[in-house]
């Protein structure tokens, strides 16, 4: 298995089925088409070569057709390749770019500092992007000859990513393969904002750019920063701790529960209920068990914390919703919350689906009155 | 003739620096004495005669009263600020409260705003540029803290103008010392930006490689300086000559002065000795024609003991920073000290201990930020800079929302230029109107927030409330200025401001605003979370209706049978009516007593089954 196919690169690249193609009229053999249903963007080449079950050079040479009649596409590149410019290597080599009209004066625009222009063995990774653009548009072709100060290259550049916009492939964007590491990402990030960050042409006359320049600027950092997991969409990073734990030895969450609970127990015996909710609230949140539930509830009532004491009451309430002692104490968290409906509802739910008639039946009946009286108040 | 090189002005708290970039090489110009730096004091001479830089500190003792320093502890504060309450009271010279809830300082009973004072000082180094180039500058890259909130940033650009400078751009403190140190060098790596200055503390976290300089994160307090340390010298010696002669030396604006320039002075002195004297002759009169002298004797441990927990904050501060930006220690591959309070060892010691490395020694201090200020200027003007800086706001942008609220469009940290939209809608019943307060800063709560800037968008369709909606838009350009635009999304009509600068509105005026703008409110469009929460009340409604006759069977014999078919049919209804009005928060309720009832009819027929 050579490492890498003539006009195609490495075989450890992921290719994609152009959408654009269409075997039919491209009149492939079905082994072709073999070879083509396997590739699917997920498989590296390789891979595929190796599981199509033709000879290696049989299947090489497919590959290398499907690729010449512009099937295939490489990592980061969209519909229409032209063939002649791709890298052989994830070091690209510079793309020829047919010049449509001469370059404006400046060459070598931004040269570094003080001294001719150097090329840095470690910073090469220079994005690929489609620079021929196939098929322009008429908007494309009057802002490659409208009258600005970016030369063609960078015209051309700006002009490939915007037509990547629609694509929603950050690796596309960037003019990376999809294989790319985070040190590649940052390369290739770097070397594009050098050509497309509004910086660069501070002061320049830009014509229709001037719009497009912090388009694609902002795609290209938006792309950036979702590869690269530094999106600064809120993520839930808190992780607040329930309380110390006695010792650093291993524990399920059960027994941590278990444990919490218990501490809860003796605390509500010894009258500090607000202490005891906190715990029971802690145990509730490792273990959400009926028993639990039910206790913080009752608790948190006791420590005048109706909205705690509504939710807990609700949770045990929805696991054990034919249990009328749950419908009760859920009345009467909503009856100390003053959702004096709410408590009214349920317990007439209650009392309706109740079938045995006994003490609970009485109190229930006796806190229905009750809330009833309230209610009209 | 002018010209078209650009000048990176520091404009510091306690000292100034300006530095340009020529032939490819960045170097500080040195004003008329030789100094690189030049003291940022401006003074009213007796004779009506303004002084700025190092003439202004040589009489400041004589003319404490009409000296002004530390004038970017005020820039761009309201007068209500802590930063000017604190002010009044160590500061000799008057501060006085200007018409918008600014500050204004009073020198021989002549008003000055603070931009127009720090105007002075950058004239001066506008002036020294020119004296050394032999040609006029008119452009200028100005250095701010990076926690500097757009009202100061604006009034630092405004005091620009007043100068006669066109400021090109405003970039941080700690940005500005990155580039000069990764400036002319082929290097790709992280770096900490430690910047402890006269009042300011600033960390700032930048990847550096191939030119392109990008800020990943940037915290800092504003709070926190040089100036606090010699505040702990001054109230140290305060104390002591209170213990011992039983005279409050604060109350005497002259012996402050001195006290100040003394601990300053013994400050720095111990950042290379252990030991230093301290000698104020004549400090001040007992009122019985007798002078008291001040002598005492400061060693580096009792400055350190005294401080400590200054520098323990900064730490902390670096250590949220990167916590924030889900950094860890160790993927710092080099710190860079910025600010004279970086000489102090022990600051020396604890970032060192605090990032498990060696602070670069490579960059000055002192001129670092002037310098890179004078890169940014080259890296926008010069064809030839190889330099791009991938600058973020410091601060989060949005809007207020319905109940005071504040929501977020851009994080902080973004890079910048960035833009943002999100859809929100109307609270009211046929509101037609929707005012769109900005706002800048981090609480949830609009009104501890900076307000930047406001407009109302009107001609709403009448309809009923959460039907209309409006898009509002978030833009933030390279250059830092931040345009917001609303559009209704049914008319397309659009209302659009630039913040351009801040007004001088209070946090009490802001709350006003927020009662008084009750009818203008929007909400976050909750359209996603009400379609998922209809599905699923729409799921329970088929089911509970489907039970409703079997259920209906088997209680009609019990007390309250009819009771609970009532209630449950009145659940039912409830549900479907918040569906209709297409209301989120009643359809919770609502469903949420939905499927209480679900859950009890379930319960009930599978108990007669069984």
């Amino acid at each position: 298995m050579p490492a890498e196919i003539a006009g195609i690169g490495s075989t450890q690249q992921r290719l994609r089925v152009s959408p654009g193609f269409d075997p039919l009229k491209a009149a492939v053999g079905p082994e072709e088409y073999f070879v083509l249903s396997r590739i699917d963007g997920t498989q590296t080449l390789r891979d595929v070569l190796l599981t199509t079950g033709l000879p290696i050079e049989r299947a090489i040479a497919i590959v290398t057709r499907l690729r010449s009649i512009g099937a295939l596409l490489l990592p980061g590149e969209t519909a229409t390749p032209a063939p002649t410019a791709i890298p052989t290597s994830r070091r690209p080599t510079p793309i020829q770019v047919p010049i449509h009209r001469p370059a404006t004066s400046e060459p070598f625009r931004r040269s570094p500092l003080g001294t001719t222009p150097q090329t840095i063995e470690t910073h090469e990774l220079v994005p690929t992007h489609d620079l021929t653009l196939p098929h322009p548009t008429a908007e494309e072709i009057a802002a490659l000859s409208e009258i600005n100060e970016l030369d063609d290259t960078e015209r051309r550049r700006i002009l490939a990513i915007m037509r990547l916009l629609e694509v929603h492939d950050p690796h596309a964007l960037l003019g990376v393969p999809s294989s790319a590491d985070a040190r590649d990402l940052k390369r290739a990030y770097f070397a594009l904002s050098k050509e497309i960050h509004p910086d660069r042409y501070y002061g320049k006359r830009l014509g229709s750019f001037a719009h497009k320049l912090p388009t694609v600027f902002e795609a290209t950092s938006r792309a950036y920063a979702r590869l690269t997991g530094t999106d600064r969409a809120k993520g839930s990073a808190s992780h607040t701790s329930i309380a110390s734990r006695p010792d650093n030895q291993p524990q399920s969450p059960q027994a941590y529960a278990a444990e919490l609970f218990d501490r809860a127990c003796q605390l509500e015996v010894s009258g500090d209920a607000m202490g005891a909710m906190k715990l029971f609230a802690a145990a509730v949140r490792v273990d959400g068990q009926l028993r639990y539930l039910r206790r913080a509830a009752s608790c948190a009532l006791a420590a005048r914390q109706p909205r705690s004491a509504v939710e807990y009451a609700k949770k045990a309430h929805t696991l054990a919703p034919n249990d009328p002692s749950s419908a009760r104490l859920l009345a009467a968290a909503f009856r100390a919350a003053g959702k004096l409906s709410d408590a009214e509802e349920v317990l007439v739910l209650a009392m309706a689906l109740k079938s045995e008639n006994d003490t609970l039946t009485s109190e229930l009946r006796n806190d229905l009155a009750e809330v009833r009286r309230l209610l009209s108040q | 003739m002018a010209s078209d090189k650009v000048i990176g002005i520091d404009l510091g708290t306690t000292n100034s620096c300006v530095a340009i970039v020529e032939d490819g090489t960045p170097s500080v110009i040195p004003n008329r004495g030789g100094y690189k730096t030049t003291p940022s004091m401006v003074a009213i001479a007796e004779n009506g005669k303004r002084l700025v830089g190092h003439i202004a500190k040589r009489q400041a003792i004589t003319n404490a009263e009409n000296t002004v320093y530390a004038a970017k502890r005020l820039i761009g504060r309201k007068w209500g600020s802590a930063a000017v309450r604190s002010s009044l009271e160590i500061m000799p010279y008057r501060i006085v409260e200007g018409p918008h809830d600014d500050v204004r300082i009073m020198l021989r009973d002549q008003v000055f705003s603070v931009p127009e004072v720090s105007a002075y000082i950058l004239q001066e180094m506008k002036l020294i540029s020119e004296e050394y180039l032999g040609e006029e500058v008119p452009k200028a890259v100005v250095t701010v803290p990076a926690y500097f909130n757009d009202g100061q940033r604006q009034a630092t650009k405004d005091a620009g103008r007043i100068a006669g400078l066109d400021v090109i751009r405003i970039i941080n403190e700690p940005t500005a010392a990155a580039l000069a140190y990764g400036f002319g060098r082929n290097i790709e790596r992280k770096v900490a930006v430690y910047d402890l200055g006269g009042g300011t503390f600033d960390i700032s976290i930048l990847e550096i490689g191939n030119g392109v300089f990008e800020v990943i994160s940037t915290a800092g307090d504003t709070f926190l300086g040089g100036e606090d340390f010699d505040r702990r010298i001054i109230d140290w010696l305060v104390f002591g000559f209170e213990k011992q002669h039983g005279i409050d030396l604060r109350k005497d604006k002259m012996a402050l002065q001195r006290l100040k320039d003394v601990a300053e002075k013994a400050k720095c002195e111990l950042s290379s000795v252990k030991e230093t004297e301290i000698n104020l002759p004549f400090i001040i009169s007992t009122g019985r024609n007798e002078a008291l002298h001040l002598q005492t004797m400061l060693s580096r441990d009792k400055l350190e003991e005294l401080t400590s927990d200054l520098i323990d904050r900064t730490v902390e501060i670096c250590a949220r920073t990167l916590e924030e930006a889900e950094i860890q220690k160790s993927a710092i591959e080099d710190v860079i000290l910025v600010g004279g309070m970086t000489r102090m060892p022990r600051v020396q010691s604890a970032v060192a201990e605090f990032f498990g490395l060696e602070p670069c020694k490579g960059v000055h201090p002192d001129e670092v930020v002037a310098l890179g200020a004078a890169i940014q200027g080259a890296a926008l003007t010069d064809e030839k800079s190889d330099i791009l800086l991938l600058d973020v706001t410091p601060h989060s942008l949005g809007i207020m929302i319905v109940g005071g609220y504040f929501h977020k469009l851009i994080e902080q940290n973004t890079t910048v230029p960035t833009s943002e939209q999100h859809v929100f809608t109307t609270v009211k019943d046929n509101q037609t109107s929707v005012k769109i307060l900005v706002l800048q800063g981090e609480s949830d709560r609009a009104e501890e927030n900076e307000l930047l800037g406001e407009f109302v968008l009107t001609g709403l369709r009448r309809a009923p409330r959460g039907e209309v909606e409006v898009e509002v838009m978030f833009h933030i350009s390279a250059d830092g200025i931040v345009s917001v635009k609303a559009r209704d999304l049914e008319t397309g009509l659009e209302q659009s401001i630039t913040v351009t600068a801040t007004s001088g509105l209070t946090e009490d005026e802001i709350k006003k605003m927020v009662e008084a703008n009750k009818d203008y409110m929007v909400e976050v469009r909750s359209g996603q979370e009400f379609e998922k929460a209809r599905h699923m009340a729409e799921k329970a409604l088929e089911e509970i209706e489907s039970l409703f006759p079997q259920v209906t069977d088997i209680i009609a014999g019990s007390d309250f049978g009819q009771d609970a078919v009532k209630k449950a049919r009145a659940v039912v209804d409830r549900t479907r009516t918040s569906i209709a009005a297409k209301d989120l928060t009643t359809l919770t309720e609502a469903t949420e007593a939905l499927n209480r009832t679900l859950n009890m009819f379930r319960g009930v027929v599978s108990k007669t089954r069984g």
